[in-house]
């Protein structure tokens, strides 16, 4: 989606680990013996979080399937070959 | 044994010399000497002789009023007799005190060289540079002081040669656009001569799918007309039920990013944006058509 068309007044960014938190991490690792360390990986982290402001995006009908148009009954809401989606979570293209 | 003085050395490999010189071995041709060049050789022999014999004494202190104690220099000067008391004035005192000391003594002061001026050159050149040319600078056509303004001529500044500004290619554009068809179009020469019936994936390019008969860079409005147009449809219908409830996959789970609505739903104060599909082939991925 076009972020460049949004004006969002919250806050855009995500805490993460900072550096100190790894470093207590790697040194716990390193100092135990007989220690196995594992990494994970949260899919679609961003879709899943919510925002505080939803947003608003048009899309063309021809990126949309039949199968897509059928299942959401989206022909009723069709506006000059476009639908209005509604972003309530985190998306690609966002601020 | 006794060991040969170093003047004696000179004057020995002198004497030799002038006799090689003058008796060269029959195995190396060398052209006789001319009769100027034994003259030359034959003196520089006599001043090694005359060096060896009686040589000079050493250079006069720059201040010899400032050194009664200093001994001759005569024989050995690098040693001095036990129990002489020297004192090297020049070693001892700067400049402002030497100055001081001949104001004292209504002396005018020796002038001292110049400082050498360090430069950032490790090694200084061994021979000064030529001065370089000063250009002259522009005159202004000759005119009176009081001549009135109209009747001087004008006086127009010689335009500084215009640098020729540096030559910067401009950067890639983010999205596909001619710039990456340029690219393309160079990547699809090199494929003109690869195996019929096998794909060529040019060198990998973030976001864009590159058509491997043309060369050109793919969205997905064009993907979905191609010969995979089923395959990228169906990428994008998987990208779709994941933002969505689920509800076209069965057994899958949607994130509700987001929700389809209708116009009149749009709060006035907020504005809609458009959609931007990316596609991007990804070999290494279990389902390399990505959307």
């Amino acid at each position: 989606m076009g972020g460049n068309k949004i004006e969002y007044a919250g806050d855009t960014s995500t805490p993460t680990a900072d550096l100190t938190t790894a470093k207590l991490v790697f040194n716990s690792v390193i100092s135990t013996p007989n220690a196995e360390f594992a990494t994970g990986n949260i899919s679609d982290l961003y879709l899943f979080t919510d925002m505080d402001e939803s947003e608003y995006m048009w899309i063309p009908i021809q990126f949309l399937n039949p199968e897509v148009m059928a299942a959401y009954k989206l022909e009723d809401l069709i506006v000059d070959g476009r639908v209005l989606a509604e972003i309530s979570k985190g998306m690609y293209g966002l601020p | 044994m006794p060991k040969l003085a170093s003047a004696n050395a000179a004057t020995a490999a002198a004497c030799n010399l002038i006799y090689a010189l003058q008796n060269p071995h029959p195995a190396v041709p060398i052209a006789p000497l001319a009769d100027d060049h034994q003259k030359g050789l034959q003196n520089l022999a006599e001043i090694f002789q005359q060096v060896a014999t009686h040589p000079e004494p050493a250079p006069s202190v720059r201040f010899a009023d400032d050194q009664p104690n200093l001994p001759t220099t005569a024989g050995s000067p690098r040693v001095l007799p036990s129990g002489t008391a020297f004192t090297y004035a020049g070693a001892t005192r700067n400049r402002g005190q030497v100055r001081q000391e001949l104001a004292r003594q209504n002396k005018q002061p020796t002038v001292f060289p110049p400082k050498p001026v360090l430069t950032n050159n490790r090694f200084a050149p061994l021979v000064d540079d030529p001065p370089a040319a000063v250009p002259k600078p522009v005159q202004p056509p000759s005119c009176p002081v009081n001549a009135p303004a109209r009747h001087r001529p004008k006086v127009t500044a010689t335009p500084a040669p215009k640098a020729s500004p540096p030559t910067r290619r401009p950067g890639p554009h983010r999205h596909n656009t001619r710039t990456k068809q340029r690219y393309c179009n160079q990547q699809r020469a090199s494929h003109v001569f690869a195996e019929p019936g096998t794909t060529v994936f040019p060198e990998p390019m973030a976001n864009s799918v590159i058509d491997p008969n043309r060369g050109v860079s793919l969205e997905y409005r064009h993907l979905i007309k191609g010969p995979d147009a089923k395959r990228w449809q169906q990428a994008n219908m998987i990208e779709i039920n994941r933002l969505t409830d689920g509800r076209l996959i069965k057994g899958s789970t949607g994130t509700k990013t987001i929700n389809f609505i209708a116009r009149s739903k749009l709060p006035k104060h907020k504005k809609a944006t458009y959609l931007r599909v990316v596609s991007n082939y990804r070999p290494s991925k279990a389902d390399p058509y990505q959307v």
